[in-house]
């Protein structure tokens, strides 16, 4: 059964078994996301519930015109960013940055990115601020379309295309601040 | 197929995660019957509120009217 039968059978019968199904195909994936973001377990632990029960009262709004693991990550990220929003003052660059965009994502350092060694990835994910690090994921953990992170992050597709790049770019300064050499 | 370290890095804390999942399960499931009981009782509740308003709005019906008049019958 695809997620987005199992949506529409839940709505339809309100049989708890439905939303378990989603649960247990999605929850190690949100914990994994609330867990690159907020970088404390209890802490991932909670939000993980949250997001699942945020899903639960607002799945007669989910539009299966969408993925249904999309909308479930959208709503994952976005909550996190709240929570740090919240816990600490953090300056989120804007999106809209005000030069032209003229820049393509052309697979500039995806093979570096994606083949860093997962210790490492892990540490330079924690020194990156929420923003570049959700897009991040977006990009390589969740293979989202750039189509698709316009949807999450409800901006225009240069500005998403522009919002990859640089986070790549702070990426690769951040690892090789640490480490030298990038691989 | 090339590698990617941030699908490994999702498998590492699915691991990390150990039997906390089925905990927040648990607690989701009660939350979960905690919603029924409460859409089952707005369920219920509301239309009987909506008569009373309805009575209240427009005075003793009818029939309690026709009770009064013959409070035997």
């Amino acid at each position: 059964m695809s997620d987005e039968e199992a949506v529409e059978q839940y709505l339809l019968t309100q049989n708890v078994n439905y939303f378990n199904l989603l649960y247990d195909r999605y929850t190690n994936k949100v914990y994994a996301k609330c867990i690159s973001m907020l970088r404390d377990a209890e802490q991932a632990e909670d939000a993980t519930q949250e997001i699942f029960v945020k899903i639960l009262l607002s799945l007669s709004k989910f539009n299966a015109r969408s993925k249904f693991s999309t909308w479930l990550y959208s709503i994952t990220y976005n909550f996190c960013i709240d929570i740090i929003r919240k816990g600490k003052k953090e300056i989120i660059v804007s999106l809209e940055d005000h030069t032209k965009v003229d820049l393509e994502d052309n697979g500039i350092y995806d093979a570096e990115i994606m083949e860093t060694n997962v210790f490492r990835l892990k540490e330079v994910l924690n020194l990156m601020n929420a923003e570049d690090k959700s897009i991040l994921l977006m990009k390589y953990q969740d293979d989202m379309s750039i189509k698709e992170i316009c949807g999450v992050i409800e901006k225009t597709e240069s500005a998403v295309k522009m919002k990859i790049l640089r986070a790549k770019e702070r990426f690769m300064k951040i690892y090789q601040e640490s480490y030298g050499q990038s691989g | 197929m090339s590698k990617n370290s941030f699908k490994d890095l999702e498998d590492l804390y699915t691991k990390e995660r150990s039997n906390a999942s089925d905990e927040t399960k648990k607690k989701l499931n009660a939350n979960i019957n905690l919603f029924g009981l409460v859409s089952n009782l707005i369920e219920l509740y509301i239309p009987k509120v909506g008569s009373i308003i309805g009575a209240l709005d427009n005075g003793p019906s009818q029939s309690d009217k026709n009770n009064k008049k013959q409070p035997n019958k």
